[in-house]
């Protein structure tokens, strides 16, 4: 795990950086979460919604809208597939479960995407991830926190 | 900076218009601020905000449609006194952190406000407020990539109507709603005309822009043809999400006032919360015999946190009432 301005970037997962997005794959299917950077500048979560399983999803499309400050926005797959799970479940035991726990509980959607080949296509991990969220994190000026109990 | 003016226009197209500049926008059209007056009431439901939020048997009776917006916030009753503005920019242009967006994009609208004459101001929880009373309800959003905030100038207030369409679970919460909304929301009776312009020249001048008059792009028209078939389709609004079983109700009329309702058995606790103070509140319950009033008045602006330790002295219907309070209020409330 290594911590920049307050942010955990850890290890073991793939990012979309742009899009704040971390991915972990686990036998063949794909699970999907915000990172620390994007619940932060989300803020507190109010609400959210999950594309339903079964349903298709385009590279870019949105698994799920989530609601903070009056504001909705959406969280996007960077590929295309099929949604295999949304974690209604933790959210409705615990809305701020993203807040506290973005890398864990806090997941969002599970997508089993339709080629493989595609989708680390943008992603990035390691290394190469650190370096380019510690100039996102500069870019954007945000330093991180999470929701207290 | 486009500037769009509307004018008066259906209640379906005071919503379709807007989402359609945001698609414009998030399609490479410049930042656009864009105003409209509906020509009839209706109902915008948040994108978030359950079906049953609303009391739609009302709504029918009254005649007023519901739609279902893609933005935030709750339901909201809409009518010709109240003049909307919405402001669309692209997200890379914005802050990063979500409330500091709505608060750089609501700032202009503040200084609209005060060169109209309302000296309103932007509070600590990016409400635009009057002392402290809420005269703009706001909601904000990404559409694409575009930012959108939207806002409104409210020239008079039906504040019974506003109360009305709000689903309610007892009397008791409905009487605590209309009374908070008609005490916490303030009609301001500025010129529209006037604050249009104060508005494009603050948002042109924030946005670091020239204001120029505008229409829609060929492609925005076709969005909003598409727009206009999706926000009538009934699963549209039904389909937001589901209200959980026993999950006590509770409704904003402003950040930080509240009304909190919940039933379990024969007791009941209905709750206005004004900053996190009891503003009144209302306890049901069969063994707290002639104690009720007593209650009731030691309760009455006390901190909410302590009201449970409170409610404790009165015997076992103060020990479930406790429960019920701390329930109903356990987590959420701001």
């Amino acid at each position: 795990m290594t911590v920049y301005r307050g942010c955990d970037i850890p290890s073991g997962y793939s990012f979309d950086v742009e899009a704040d997005l971390w991915i972990r794959f686990e036998d063949g299917v794909a699970r999907l979460g915000l990172t620390d950077v994007a619940q932060t500048r989300m803020g507190q979560m109010v609400s959210i919604r999950f594309k339903r399983a079964g349903r298709r999803v385009k590279a870019g499309g949105s698994v799920a809208t989530v609601e903070s400050a009056k504001w909705v926005g959406p969280v996007h797959t960077p590929f295309a597939g099929e949604v295999v799970a949304g974690n209604e479940e933790a959210f409705e035991r615990d809305i701020l479960i993203a807040n506290r726990d973005p890398y864990g509980e806090g997941w969002i959607s599970v997508v089993r995407p339709d080629d493989t080949a595609e989708i680390t296509e943008g992603l990035l991990a390691g290394e190469d991830a650190l370096t380019a969220y510690r100039e996102r994190i500069d870019e954007l000026d945000v330093s991180c926190f999470r929701c207290a109990d | 900076m486009r500037v769009v003016d509307f004018g008066s226009v259906t209640p379906l197209r005071s919503q379709t218009l807007w989402h359609a500049t945001a698609h414009g926008v998030s399609a490479g059209a410049p930042p656009t601020l864009s105003f409209m007056r509906p020509s009839a009431p209706y109902v915008s439901i948040g994108f978030h905000t359950p079906f049953d939020a609303v009391d739609h048997d009302r709504c029918a009776r009254m005649g007023i449609p519901v739609y279902r917006r893609m933005v935030g916030g709750g339901p909201v009753y809409l009518d010709p006194d109240q003049l909307f503005f919405q402001i669309a920019v692209p997200e890379a242009a914005t802050p990063a952190r979500r409330p500091a967006a709505v608060r750089w994009l609501l700032e202009p609208a503040v200084e609209a406000f005060r060169a109209v004459g309302v000296d309103a101001d932007l509070d600590e929880r990016n409400e635009v407020v009057l002392g402290d009373r809420k005269v703009c309800g706001h909601a904000a959003g990404q559409i694409g990539t575009a930012v959108i905030v939207v806002g409104n100038l409210i020239v008079q207030f039906d504040h019974d109507a506003a109360a009305a369409v709000v689903r309610t679970p007892t009397g008791d919460a409905a009487e605590e709603f209309r009374r908070l909304v008609h005490r916490y929301v303030a009609p301001t009776p500025a010129d529209p005309d006037s604050f249009k312009r104060a508005a494009a020249v603050s948002y042109a001048e924030a946005l670091g822009f020239r204001a120029e008059d505008a229409g829609l792009t060929d492609t925005e028209e076709e969005k909003l043809a598409e727009l206009d078939g999706l926000f009538v389709q009934p699963d549209w609004v039904r389909d937001g999400p589901i209200r959980r079983n026993g999950v006590p109700w509770r409704v904003k009329v402003k950040s930080g006032v509240w009304v909190h309702a919940s039933e379990e058995g024969s007791t009941r606790v209905v709750v206005a919360i004004v900053d996190g103070m009891v503003d009144r509140i209302h306890l049901i319950d069969p063994d707290l015999d002639g104690a009720r009033v007593e209650a009731e008045t030691l309760l009455q602006g006390e901190a909410l946190a302590r009201a449970p330790e409170h409610l404790r002295h009165f015997g076992p219907s103060g020990q479930r009432l406790a429960a019920e309070l701390e329930r109903l209020t356990g987590k959420g409330v701001t």
